[in-house]
């Protein structure tokens, strides 16, 4: 169910989210309720107070609001309190870009950032980028026929950001690519693969 | 990272009150800020958010310079038609900072007043005599970097924007620390209306001009002039990357491509 990212999550929080947390972050995961079907709240974790902040953003295409601690980031809100977990957490020192998502359509590392500073706008997650038919975006389907991962722990950040890349350098080169990709690292080091799949790709979402 | 309160400033005004009421910090794009709070090393008790001042963003053109607003993205500097045609050495040196994403996020303003020893930016904003524009005042680039971190801006003082006069001729050529991609040594060079000027990052604690080279390229603007230039390895940077002497050999390696690169 990659197009309906939210409600995936949501249905897979309990079993992903907790357990596999570290422990200062292993608060219980409060579910997400679909207020409506086009938008979707947060309440109830955090109260509001001085060192709280309101958010209304969109993500993956649904209004999300949410209080949360003013010190959250985009990335722990993305995956503890939205359960999207497909944002991984590689270095968390904004170095390998396991975290990257689209924010308002430009590739940003969701852990080096405050979930304040996305606030109003868009932010597309790997969950979101599949058709409403769950078929794969061509970036998407481009990694799984040039086997452009190995472990896959980069992969999402690699498709988000491979999908900015193209969105602003359609006809990349390979040399252009390796250069592009500067921010996001695989420890499989199989980047031949990945830069084969950025290629096929772009060629993809040229058509 | 430490709790702290956030409030988003409307306006320049709006925001120098708010630091001034609350000895906060103004966040910008956060890309060495956030990271820093992460690891506790910075822990202000509120940040002032400056995303949403309109008076802050874009660049235009103004007479003989190209204006940035401090808020101005990386990336956007790097993809202005008016900062490629007009200082193409810019527009350059803003596409070689960090990574993609670090480019999308970042600001020059927020680089500038972080004055990194090894960032890109203070480079240009040394190398062209750039003015800084702050909400109280202007400051020329041979007065703003005062040392490692450290700037002539005042508690509370805001850089609003900054003004790149455009140069006879310019280039920026990096010798990139591969992990971080910051400057293990950068060196802008610039033929400008008043000189030439040349700007070395990553080499010492702060930006500085290296005087001897613009003398040796003042007389004659090549790079085997620059390349001849033998620069001292006093005070300046040793690490686990690299030498004093390493570094000092860079300058005048790295000033003779820049040279070249501006042609």
């Amino acid at each position: 169910m990659l197009h309906d990212g939210l409600a995936a999550g949501a249905a897979t929080s309990a079993g992903v989210a907790t357990g596999a947390l570290p422990s200062h972050r292993s608060r219980s995961i409060l579910p997400i309720r679909n207020v409506q079907s086009s938008s979707t709240a947060v309440t109830g974790r955090f109260e509001e107070s001085p060192l709280s902040v309101q958010l209304s953003l969109s993500v993956n295409g649904r209004a999300v609001t949410a209080t949360v601690d003013a010190r959250t980031l985009l990335v722990e809100f993305l995956r503890n309190e939205l359960a999207l977990t497909g944002t991984h957490v590689g270095c968390d020192t904004g170095q390998c870009g396991a975290c990257t998502v689209l924010l308002d359509g430009r590739a940003v590392k969701a852990c080096n950032m405050l979930a304040a500073q996305a606030n109003g706008a868009k932010v597309m997650t790997i969950e979101g980028l599949a058709a409403a038919d769950g078929t794969l975006h061509p970036m998407q389907a481009a990694f799984k026929e040039c086997h452009g991962l190995q472990c896959g722990f980069c992969t999402p950040g690699m498709v988000m950001s491979a999908v900015d890349l193209v969105e602003r350098h359609p006809k990349a080169d390979e040399k252009t690519i390796r250069e592009q990709l500067e921010g996001n690292l695989c420890r499989c080091t199989g980047y031949q693969n990945i830069v084969h799949a950025v290629q096929q790709g772009a060629a993809a979402m040229a058509k | 990272m430490y709790s702290f309160e956030l409030k988003k400033a409307d306006s320049v005004a709006d925001a120098a009150a708010l630091i001034k009421e609350t000895g906060g910090k103004p966040l910008a794009g956060g890309q060495s800020l956030v990271a820093a709070m992460k690891m506790r090393l910075a822990q202000p008790g509120t940040l002032v958010e400056l995303s949403g001042i309109a008076e802050l963003q874009g660049i235009r053109r103004e007479g003989d310079a190209i204006v940035v607003g401090a808020m101005t993205r990386h990336a956007e500097v790097a993809a202005s038609a008016a900062v490629k045609s007009a200082i193409p050495a810019l527009a350059m040196l803003a596409e070689g900072i960090g990574d993609r994403q670090v480019r999308n996020m970042g600001t020059l303003g927020g680089s500038l007043a972080n004055n990194d020893p090894a960032a890109c930016y203070p480079a240009a904003v040394l190398g062209l005599g750039a003015t800084v524009h702050t909400n109280t005042r202007k400051i020329a680039a041979d007065e703003f970097f005062k040392g490692m971190y450290e700037t002539a801006l005042d508690d509370g003082e805001l850089i609003t924007a900054v003004s790149f006069p455009v140069p006879k001729k310019a280039a920026y050529v990096k010798f990139v620390q591969p992990a971080s991609r910051f400057a293990l040594v950068g060196v802008f060079v610039a033929q400008t209306a008043s000189g030439v000027r040349v700007a070395v990052t990553g080499a010492a604690s702060s930006v500085f001009r290296a005087r001897p080279i613009e003398e040796a390229l003042a007389k004659s603007f090549t790079a085997d002039a620059a390349r001849a230039v033998k620069t001292a390895a006093d005070g300046l940077n040793t690490d686990l990357h690299g030498s004093a002497e390493y570094r000092a050999h860079l300058v005048s390696v790295l000033a003779g491509r820049a040279v070249a690169a501006a042609g």
